[in-house]
């Protein structure tokens, strides 16, 4: 909104990022030493600022509870494998097919023996 | 009621639906909201922008209801397809000119609404928690500017804040020592103090 003040929005936009020139600093600086609200306005909208970027690092880093609850699921999903594991060797019950019976030359010999006669 | 105090708050329940999403790029973001993209529209006022645009809200205007607020900025920057968001120039990061933006008109509509027969609202509590951790802010910049007096010039300014901030003389008393006016010391003050929030917001953003 410019309607209360002299400076657009823009300006005082490119002053907080330190994008202005000479001419225009003089210009934003002049506005804000106008009265105590300008200066209250500057002050208000960079601790806006600065309150939102520590609110965002805050919600992109990792939350220490999250791993360690994270870290938990993944022990309790390896324990509940090997607990299964064990209690059925054939491996069954988690979904691994019994050990094959592979044939051996005895084992063709016998049923050889077993046709012929 | 003035200024849409009853219309529908339509753009609620699209904004709830974009929570966790996030804009690594403001101009994808601006793009999307010229575009009225729901999820773009919730993020900038429900979700990821909300509390940088409370505050300014709860600031700016006490004497009016923030969610009010809210949705009178929103029908600001989406008037005209969008026309105040077009102006918005990318190469500055948003956050930044939202911040500008959204508190000059809570404070515009503030001055606006003093006549009207309204009550003061009563603020939530969470939006009490965020006016409290923002005035926490102002508190922590005004201490760090106190600190980093020393490297203020040119050294009349510098000596001018710190009789004023620090020494808490009387500005007559500062005014008569260096041979100026009260008015003119109020100046010197203002200028130098916004000359501090500058370089504050740069080291913080360099941080």
């Amino acid at each position: 909104m410019q309607k209360n003040s002299n400076i657009s929005d823009e300006l005082l936009t490119r002053y907080l990022c330190g994008d202005v020139s000479d001419i225009e600093r003089q210009q934003v600086e002049d506005y804000l030493a106008e009265s105590d609200e300008h200066l209250d306005e500057l002050l208000t909208i960079t601790a806006a600022i600065e309150q939102f970027g520590k609110n965002q690092r805050k919600r992109r880093s990792l939350p220490v509870w999250r791993i360690i609850s994270a870290a938990a699921s993944i022990a309790l999903l390896i324990g509940i494998g090997i607990t299964l594991r064990h209690n059925d060797p054939s491996g069954s019950a988690i979904g691994i097919d019994p050990a094959p019976t592979y044939a051996t030359q005895d084992s063709i010999d016998v049923l050889i023996t077993e046709d012929s006669l | 009621m003035p200024f849409g105090y009853q219309a529908k708050r339509f753009w609620l329940s699209p904004m709830k639906r974009s929570v966790k999403y996030y804009y690594s790029d403001d101009r994808q973001l601006v793009n999307d909201l010229i575009e009225s993209n729901e999820r773009a529209v919730g993020y900038l006022f429900y979700d990821h922008f909300s509390c940088l645009l409370r505050f300014n809200a709860l600031k700016a205007a006490p004497n009016v209801a923030v969610d009010d607020l809210i949705q009178e900025f929103y029908l600001y920057i989406s008037a005209n397809n969008w026309d105040r968001l077009r102006k918005y120039n990318s190469d500055l990061p948003f956050e930044r000119w939202l911040s500008v933006v959204s508190y000059r008109f809570f404070k515009d509509f503030s001055l606006r609404m003093i006549d009207s027969r309204r009550q003061i609202p009563i603020t939530k509590l969470e939006d009490q928690k965020l006016l409290d951790a923002g005035t926490t802010q102002m508190n922590q910049i005004m201490m760090d500017i106190q600190q980093g007096l020393t490297n203020l010039e040119p050294p009349r300014d510098r000596e001018i804040l710190s009789a004023l901030l620090l020494g808490d003389e009387e500005p007559q008393s500062v005014a008569t020592r260096y041979g100026i006016t009260v008015d003119n010391l109020y100046n010197i003050k203002r200028r130098a103090l916004a000359r501090l929030i500058q370089k504050h917001l740069k080291d913080y953003a360099e941080e």
